[in-house]
């Protein structure tokens, strides 16, 4: 029996444990004490390892490189050389005949970690000469990345993980810790323990609403009245923080005009709560000595996610409480490496470093270490990954370069882009598992699984740490870095790391805020929290200390806007708010939950609608029947769950079924500020299922279609290679 | 005292993350049935995961026609070759702890074993017997909200409560500082 220490790569809570390997097999695993989760694990790192052996219980791992010779044509086992070579070809020749903006790439911020995020960027702008680049934080945390540098000037959590438990006071805003990060809200749990006060802003009665002081269970889409107006009784009852708005903020008039137009009686309405209850609440977080503000997806994927972000953080300033201890915003990340994603520049306007690509002084620096002219490097900021269905509809976009993400399952309205991915004229994808995305690519090239490589991936709370392979690459697999490295030689721009640990040392001398972070540092337990330009230390568990921000003069700017209703609201055709939420026991698209025994013993297709007990006695709906759910997109089967925790009007659906699929349901709408889809709010409605014994027959009958499917593309794989004779 | 113990939910720590479920369902790898023995309930107020109280005086036992469940000094057990399907036992449990599950029939012929079908089975909390560290969710639990109720557990619990009565008394105390009797 051996163990292999590594970071799990789940949600974004970074917590460090070991797999447990006997025979070359990943069979256990158990926690360390990890900075972030001393010593504990929720399910999914628990029991979420088994993946990576290829368990096929959902699909299967893709092992060998495949290609269509031609468009539409059958997968085949090719060789590495082969399928390079024909990549490298064909993106050549579309750069030639469109230009490098012809062609599109996503980063992975999951398994593969930040060195292979690099070497990604660094090929898509040095060696195809565009920014077209991105990761999937533009579905869920690109308007806080945005919110958050035009005002406080970074878009990371300003305090730490274990800095939660010390706050005074919390505030939840649109964020389910329990579901998203359970690690995290242990924290929640130890901080009300100590004596917190715990405010919860949410239209459901989620976990930590239940153990709150105060809930204030809002009316969906309503995030900036609700916001407005504690920021008005801020005002009115004199809490604002004068001395901290003097020294350190600007823009507070006009932000003021804005937010007096809130009264709390007058949002009574759009809110649905008491004028009471909103100013309690914006009384106890403005009176608490410290205080954090944490948010996820209730406030990003909304139609006004970037001015939310505004909301909220200009809220922290003008109250004082950002810039001390355990005092500040906490923006936590979904997925276990989407900080390290935007950390490595996989973004369209930014550099590793949140360097960004329009300042001449940065490209010219990133030409030196790159070794290529300024010229070379685009100015011009590229796509964004929510900018590709139009992209190609347009003929702007001809090529796409998935690393790592399944957007068919994860992007609204999936037909759409299914028709997209369809009509590329060229589209590579890279990853550990035949997805529904894979399976429609030219082009599988087969990585390695989180468990058979190392690197270093940032935690929620810019938390640096290393984790390490604990088994051989299956099959043959290749390292992420490895693929890009030779593709990007193949097409005249030679890259020749060796290993992780070089491509690193590179990060940290193009990127000061990260030059303190070295590989020794982070050996073991070991930890580097950025900024951290010095080798000396652990780095900086909160951010702005004195108040001084990472903007140009150092000043926050306080912002506000008016609410605005959602885009599609119900009507007598669709009455209901549908919103998507998370699964606790699955993860993003599900290839890797899906695939592990327990997780999938636990929850299985078609998943649920959760739905209140009067919305669905008027439907005439039990609770675990089938049934359907339909919106202007699609119409999709699933089970109902009679949920006395929903609000009535709403319905819930998590985002990880692939027969239950709410992303069939949802609309291409997105915030224009970040390109973030308004997945928490659209219109649908519910209908109960005469003949459920139909319905369980049907609900299988797609479901093993879909497996079927998936497995027959993986098993092209198995096909033997063609011998020299038959290539000549 | 009871020698008798059960897992037991504290509702201000679970954050129904069913991390309970999970350790339970790995703490029975090899066992042929699937599924946790416990089960996370949540209404509007509460979360916990609901599992078996080893009840002294158990209505499953006293329901069970085959003498598949029974009672002995520290638990109510299973063996589970006794199981027919019945569901008295469901019926009978006061907190839904208990249900049916299905493992595959293994019938021997000529020393050959064959699989034939399914067979009923109970499935609930054997409190993880044998295991050591005692029961999967109480050592998983990431907010430690999960306690095994053992004797001195409840005495503990129940020294508390006395110490929070004997405070009540306080506001009384006076009126019979000057009592004669």
């Amino acid at each position: 029996m051996e163990k292999h220490m590594t970071v799990c790569p789940y949600c974004g809570a970074g917590c460090k444990m070991n797999l447990i390997v006997e025979n070359g097999v990943i069979v256990d695993a158990e926690p360390l004490d990890g900075v972030t989760n001393e010593g504990n694990l929720c399910l999914k790192g628990l029991s979420g390892f088994d993946f990576v052996n290829d368990t096929k219980i959902l699909t299967p791992r893709i092992l060998y490189p495949m290609i269509r010779r031609t468009k539409g044509a059958d997968l085949k086992r090719v060789t590495w050389d082969e399928a390079l070579d024909f990549t490298a070809q064909k993106l050549l020749e579309i750069k030639e005949k469109y230009g490098p903006d012809s062609i599109m790439l996503t980063g992975s911020s999951r398994g593969p970690g930040n060195e292979a995020n690099y070497v990604m960027q660094k090929f898509t702008r040095a060696c195809v000469g565009t920014n077209n680049i991105d990761n999937c934080a533009r579905t869920c945390h690109a308007p806080s990345v945005i919110g958050l540098m035009d005002t406080i000037g970074s878009g990371a959590m300003s305090v730490s993980i274990p800095g939660l438990e010390e706050a005074a006071c919390i505030m939840l805003f649109g964020y389910n810790p329990a579901a998203s990060h359970p690690i995290v809200a242990r924290r929640i749990v130890k901080a009300r323990e100590k004596g917190a006060r715990i405010i919860v802003c949410d239209p459901r009665v989620i976990e930590t609403a239940r153990i709150a002081d105060i809930h204030i269970q809002m009316k969906n889409g309503s995030n900036l009245a609700l916001l407005n107006a504690m920021a008005y009784t801020i005002v009115e009852e004199g809490l604002v923080d004068k001395a901290f708005v003097d020294a350190h903020t600007k823009g507070y008039e006009s932000w003021l005009d804005v937010v007096m137009q809130y009264s709390p009686e007058a949002v009574e309405d759009t809110v649905g709560v008491s004028a009471d209850l909103i100013r309690e609440a914006a009384r106890t977080y403005a009176q608490a000595e410290t205080s954090i503000i944490g948010w996820g997806m209730g406030v990003t994927q909304q139609r006004q996610g970037v001015q939310t972000v505004h909301a909220i953080a200009s809220l922290a300033c003008v109250t004082g409480k950002i810039g001390k201890p355990h005092c500040g915003v906490a923006p936590v990340r979904g997925q276990n490496n989407v900080q390290g994603s935007c950390d490595m520049g996989m973004l369209p306007n930014l550099y590793p470093g949140y360097q960004k690509v329009g300042d001449s002084k940065v490209r010219a620096k990133f030409a030196k270490a790159w070794n290529v002219s300024v010229e070379q490097l685009s100015n011009k900021e590229g796509y964004k990954l929510t900018d590709l269905p139009h992209g190609v509809k347009d003929g702007t976009i001809k090529a796409f370069y998935n690393f790592g993400e399944d957007p068919l399952q994860t992007e609204p309205d999936s037909a759409d882009m299914e028709k997209t991915l369809k009509d590329l004229e060229f589209f590579i994808s890279q990853d550990i598992f035949m997805t529904q995305t894979t399976a429609l690519a030219d082009v599988v090239l087969p990585a390695t699984s989180w468990g058979e490589h190392e690197g270093v991936f940032t935690a929620s709370d810019r938390t640096f740490q290393r984790f390490t392979a604990a088994v051989p690459p299956k099959g043959e697999c290749k390292h992420d870095w490895e693929i890009f490295q030779e593709l990007s030689c193949r097409m005249g721009y030679p890259m020749r790391y060796r290993n992780t640990k070089e491509i690193w040392d590179e990060i940290r001398e193009v990127c000061p805020q990260f030059y303190g972070a070295t590989y020794e540092k982070m050996e073991g337990l070991g930890y580097a929290q950025w900024p951290i330009p010095d080798v000396d230390g652990e780095g900086t568990p909160d951010l702005y200390l004195g108040g001084t921000f990472n903007t140009s003069d150092g000043r926050a700017l306080l912002l506000s806007h008016r609410w605005v209703a959602p885009t599609e609201e119900p009507d007598d055709g669709y009455p209901l708010v549908l919103c998507t939420v998370r699964e606790v026991g699955h993860y993003s698209c599900r290839s890797m939950t899906g695939n592990c025994r327990a997780l999938a013993q636990l929850a299985d297709e078609p998943g649920y609608v959760h739905i209140n007990p009067i919305d669905a006695e008027s439907r005439g709906i039990r609770d675990e029947e089938l049934v359907w759910v339909y919106s202007r997109r699609g119409k999709v089967i699933t089970r109902a769950s009679i949920d006395e925790r929903i609000n009535a009007g709403a319905v819930y659906m998590t985002y990880q079924w692939w027969i239950g699929k709410c992303n069939d349901l949802t609309m291409h709408v997105t915030d224009p500020l970040s390109g973030t889809p308004e997945d928490k709010f659209s219109s649908c409605d519910v209908a109960s299922i005469g003949d459920q014994v139909w319905a369980e027959q049907h609900m299988e009958m797609l479901y093993n279609e879909l497996k079927a499917r998936l497995a027959a593309e993986a098993a092209h794989q198995d096909e033997p290679l063609p011998s020299y004779a038959e290539i000549q | 005292m009871s020698s008798r113990s059960f897992v037991f939910a504290d509702p201000n720590r679970c954050i129904g993350c069913k991390t309970c479920m999970v350790a339970c369902i790995r703490s029975h790898t090899g066992s042929e049935v699937t599924g946790p023995r416990l089960q996370l309930v949540t209404t509007r107020k509460v979360s916990a995961p609901i599992s078996c109280h080893h009840c002294i005086d158990a209505p499953c036992v006293k329901s069970c026609p085959t003498g598949c469940l029974y009672s002995d000094g520290s638990r109510v057990g299973i063996r589970e070759e006794k199981c027919i399907g019945c569901q008295n036992c469901v019926l009978a449990c006061p907190f839904g702890a208990i249900a049916i599950g299905s493992k595959p029939k293994v019938e021997l012929f000529g020393g050959i074993s064959f699989g034939a079908g399914q067979e009923p089975v109970v499935v609930k909390c054997d409190l993880c017997v044998g295991r050591n560290g005692g029961p999967a969710c109480v050592e998983a639990c990431p907010t430690e909200g999960l306690y095994l109720a053992d004797g001195a557990f409840l005495s503990s619990e129940a020294a508390l409560k006395h110490s929070k009565a004997a405070k009540t008394a306080e506001s009384f105390m006076e009126s019979f500082s000057n009592a004669t009797f």
